[in-house]
């Protein structure tokens, strides 16, 4: 019986500490800017968005699901599959065309935001530069 | 001889009658006197007896004396000491010394043998008169009944007994034996009942899970329409954080570091393919150029 319950508080243990954690704010923040990216550039109508956030989501999970993929060859083929596997449901909500669009925007978004992480970047090592050059330069005028 | 003669000068000097007497043994004993010693010495210890040694005493003894010396003296002891007790007999009772030495305790021929047998039959003859008198004091029927044995049993009583014993007892309750509880059914059934309350907690908190995940999505999407309601796109997206972006990113599966390289490079302004060969530090020059370790 004790070792039923180490057994059991092993497992409650691997269950709880199994969650992940990021921050759900700031994955709800940018989830909604994807979303509201996506529903404006596809000009997504309001029955259109209730069809295919649904479908999405369950794509999305699949995707998501990829990240343990041992190699990055395996990872893009399995991500190609499963884009071929939802076609058929975006296209019956949104057609073949708007669909292409759909994986398109897709990929502009992450561009952005690469953009917007190597600006983000950038800018934060002119700051780190200048206050290095303003600290010797500070130095250099307390000298005697 | 030079010195006897010395010697015989010197005593004549000091005593001349000395000088004289001849050189003979005075000290000498007859023919026979030690082999004839001890007799004699035995006959002065008798008393009454004379001391002196016949002739032939001096030449021999009877034949088997020494032989029959001891059996000799003790004879002679009991007849001197009979003589005395007779005596003394005689002084108290007359009867009894007429008695001698003859042995009056006789028992007739078989008499031991037969001994037990003829006590235990005078005894009974003798106590049966008795008991029976006594018991019919007490009660004529116990008198009646005598010697006879009244404690019998039915022929093959006792070989039958077993089986009619056995026969009377109640029966035996129906044995059931125990399973061996062995130790492997006992972990198995442990993991089955941990695995179903693993199972359930797992079910519970992935409802848990699908209950948040539907609450966050329909959150996502009010604050998408939020943000296109408001036409507040920029402003949102210039306000997402640097760990944000990486996470949400790899979430999808993308390599932020690879992308983030693609992103900064033209390959216009990155340096030949030879200079890679010449310049072992050339790779490392146009990563710090590109600064990605931030």
């Amino acid at each position: 019986m004790k070792h039923l319950f180490t057994y059991i508080f092993l497992l409650l243990g691997s269950v709880s500490f199994a969650q992940p954690g990021p921050d759900p704010k700031k994955e709800q923040k940018i989830q909604a800017l994807y979303v509201a990216y996506i529903t404006q550039e596809l000009k997504l109508t309001e029955d259109e968005a209730q069809k295919f956030w649904p479908v999405h989501r369950e794509y999305d999970n699949e995707i998501k699901g990829l990240r343990a993929e041992t190699s990055e060859l395996e990872r893009q083929q399995a991500a190609l599959n499963i884009k071929k596997k939802y076609q058929d449901r975006f296209t019956r909500i949104l057609g073949a065309q708007r669909t292409n669009d759909f994986y398109i925007k897709d990929g502009e978004f992450r561009k952005k935001l690469i953009e917007r992480l190597k600006n983000m970047r950038q800018q934060n090592m002119l700051r780190q530069q200048n206050f290095k050059q303003g600290t010797m330069q500070r130095r250099q005028n307390s000298l005697p | 001889m030079y010195q006897q003669d010395y010697i015989l000068n010197e005593l004549k000097d000091l005593s001349p009658t000395l000088a004289a007497i001849p050189r003979i043994n005075v000290f000498s004993v007859p023919d026979g006197y030690f082999d004839l010693l001890s007799t004699r010495l035995l006959i002065q210890a008798r008393p009454g007896e004379t001391g002196e040694v016949t002739a032939e005493m001096k030449t021999s003894v009877p034949d088997g004396y020494f032989e029959n010396l001891a059996g000799n003296i003790m004879a002679r002891i009991k007849r001197e000491a009979l003589s005395e007790v007779v005596l003394e007999t005689h002084g108290v009772s007359s009867l009894v010394a007429e008695i001698g030495n003859q042995n009056m305790y006789k028992v007739p021929s078989g008499y031991f043998q037969n001994l037990s047998n003829s006590i235990l039959a005078q005894t009974s003859s003798l106590r049966a008169g008795q008991v029976t008198a006594e018991t019919a004091g007490i009660s004529e029927l116990v008198a009646g009944i005598g010697n006879q044995n009244v404690y019998h049993v039915p022929e093959e009583y006792f070989a039958e007994l077993p089986g009619q014993v056995i026969a009377k007892l109640p029966q035996p309750a129906r044995i059931v034996t125990m399973k061996s509880r062995f130790t492997a059914f006992r972990y198995a059934a442990a993991a089955v009942v941990t695995g179903l309350i693993g199972l359930s907690i797992l079910f519970l908190v992935n409802k848990s899970n699908g209950d948040k995940t539907n609450a966050g999505q329909t959150a996502v999407l009010t604050e998408a329409r939020q943000i296109i309601n408001t036409n507040s796109f920029e402003k949102e997206f210039s306000s997402v954080s640097d760990a944000a972006i990486v996470s949400f990113l790899e979430s999808k599966g993308q390599d932020v570091e690879a992308a983030l390289v693609a992103s900064l490079t033209d390959e216009k302004n990155l340096p030949d393919a030879d200079e890679y060969l010449i310049n072992e530090n050339t790779l490392d020059e146009v990563l710090k150029t590109l600064d990605l370790n931030n």
